[in-house]
């Protein structure tokens, strides 16, 4: 029966080309599009991830309260004990110190005065430990465009395009000015060595990685840091491990009459995060679930038009004794096989398209220019297991639907008028 | 005589008719504030959210256009001087060994930790003008 009506399909292209290639195209935007919306979730997630909040972030309470002002003189103390505590009790996650500043960079003429100066934004990272993971994580070495990686606590890389506006290239001196954990004024020497393109742009005006050491030396932050960063053993965040490290934690170390205590927040608890991942999981479904509906509709269509252009045959199969639901049903394992092989060459270049978008990436740069907000300028595709099989629920259902609501016009053919009908 | 003597009873109620004005008042304060050079050693105790800090400096003046400070105290600010100059202010840090012209938005941070900025330190504004700008 299979074969046959394969055959029939084959043969008779006006009946099974057109639904193929509607189905074929809107299977083929289903996945891309789900492929594309599932990537850049991916890369929100863990572009935040590695940049600002980790899998989970510890800071003092008073630190988190104020978090988006940066608060160096709530820093945690003691760091280096935490840390080693940390290590034992949960030994498959890396934590890591954050040092985030902000002050002025100023870049001297030959006579020692003031030539350039602009606002900068900095972090502090561990970049010359022999077992540090930093500079993978940040995509340091890809993102590198000028000179070397520090090799010194006073040497720093600063974004390409702020080093163009200072004058600056590696090997010169700027001068950080900024304050120190306890409020003084800190005015330290660093040697830019090397140049960097973040891809992002609020990074890339004003941007600055330096090794924690030296930012502790500048500001006053011996043994302190504003946050460590913990890293969970799986490379994408599991909020169910995430969560129970969290409150593993704050119940052992976490005392709320302390405001110098530290807390543990896990990434999707993070100001801007929380937020995002409840848009992400409503928003994604729902765009996905529209996009699916509008497909339905359009393959549906294209079922009912399907159904309608037989109308002539069909009245002739009647009209030679064919059994009604017999004539019904043959139409609906034809719109399944029209269905079946339509999702399948739609889902192959779904996956192509999406496949390429996971390699190459939408670069959105341009678009951010004026953004303050840290996101990736680069948004790629993520190739999922759903992106396998999602492609044949709009592309089986809605064909099949669509003929099975045109077909019910079978039922109301009346034998005494076919041969009416089929004369005019 | 009698009229002499009721002449000299009068006089305190005409100096009472020429009070002198606001403005007068704002005048001879600023006079009295203002020095025409000044050698102030000063202390100022900042109570942080986890330590207070002393302050120590000395600061010579010249009018009040003019002003060269020194701090003297804690280690870390020792030998950190400042000139302002009427509305620019330098820095010399004796750790870097520059001298930095402030400007932008580095005046409204926090001056030593203070709740003082570089830019209440810019004031230069007298009372009789901060009183009539408040009017």
């Amino acid at each position: 029966m299979i074969r046959f009506l394969f055959k029939g399909l084959l043969r008779d292209k006006n009946r099974s080309m057109l639904p193929v290639i509607v189905v074929t195209a809107g299977v083929a935007l289903t996945v891309l599009m789900h492929c594309y919306f599932t990537g850049i979730m991916r890369d929100t997630i863990e572009f935040t991830a590695k940049y600002s909040s980790g899998h989970v972030k510890i800071m003092t309470r008073a630190y988190a309260e104020n978090k988006n002002q940066v608060p160096n003189d709530l820093a945690l103390l003691g760091v280096s004990e935490l840390i080693s505590n940390l290590q034992n009790d949960y030994p498959k996650m890396e934590f890591v110190q954050r040092i985030n500043f902000g002050g002025l960079l100023d870049s001297p003429d030959e006579n020692g005065e003031t030539k350039k100066q602009g606002v900068v934004s900095g972090m502090a990272v561990d970049l010359l430990s022999e077992d540090t993971k930093e500079i993978e994580r940040l995509n340091l070495e890809g993102a590198l465009r000028k000179g070397r990686f520090p090799k010194k606590p006073d040497e720093v890389l600063i974004s390409d395009e702020f080093a163009a506006k200072l004058e600056v290239g590696p090997g010169d001196q700027v001068t950080l000015i900024t304050s120190t954990m306890y409020g003084g004024m800190s005015i330290q020497n660093f040697t830019v060595s090397g140049t960097i393109e973040f891809g992002v742009q609020f990074m890339d005006r004003s941007g600055m990685i330096a090794d924690i050491t030296g930012i502790q030396s500048a500001l006053d932050m011996y043994d302190a840091c504003g946050e460590i960063l913990g890293f969970l053993d799986s490379p994408n965040y599991n909020d169910l491990a995430a969560m129970k490290v969290e409150n593993d934690f704050n119940d052992k170390y976490s005392n709320p009459d302390d405001e110098f205590s530290p807390v543990m927040s896990r990434l999707k608890n993070e100001s801007m995060m929380a937020g995002y991942f409840e848009f992400v999981d409503s928003f994604v479904g729902i765009i996905i679930g529209v996009f699916i509906l509008a497909m339905s509709i359009v393959l549906w269509n294209t079922g009912l038009i399907g159904g309608l252009r037989r109308y002539g045959e069909i009245g002739v199969r009647l009209a030679i004794g064919e059994n009604k639901g017999h004539i019904y049903r043959s139409m609906i394992y034809e719109a399944i096989l029209i269905g079946l092989v339509g999702s399948f060459f739609g889902t192959l270049i779904g996956l192509g398209f999406s496949y390429w978008l996971q390699e190459a990436g939408i670069n959105i740069g341009n678009m951010m220019k004026s953004s303050k907000m840290m996101m990736p300028s680069i948004f790629r595709a993520n190739i999922t297991t759903p992106a396998y099989y999602l492609g044949f629920i709009p592309g089986l259902f809605s064909v099949v639907l669509g003929t099975m609501l045109s077909g019910i016009g079978i039922y109301r053919r009346k034998t005494a008028q076919l041969f009416k009908e089929l004369e005019t | 005589m009698k009229r002499l003597v009721i002449i000299l009873f009068l006089i305190p109620t005409i100096v009472r008719a020429e009070e002198p004005t606001g403005k007068e008042i704002l005048e001879r304060i600023d006079k009295n504030l203002a020095a025409k050079s000044t050698i102030t050693t000063s202390k100022m105790i900042i109570h942080g959210a986890r330590q207070t800090r002393t302050i120590e400096a000395k600061t010579w003046g010249i009018g009040d256009e003019k002003a060269f400070t020194e701090y003297l105290a804690p280690a870390r600010e020792k030998g950190t001087k400042m000139l302002k100059l009427e509305d620019k202010l330098w820095i010399y840090s004796p750790g870097s060994d520059r001298t930095i012209q402030i400007s932008g938005h580095m005046l409204r941070q926090s001056l030593m930790g203070s709740d003082l900025s570089y830019e209440d330190m810019m004031d230069n504004a007298k009372m009789l003008e901060k009183r009539l700008l408040d009017c």
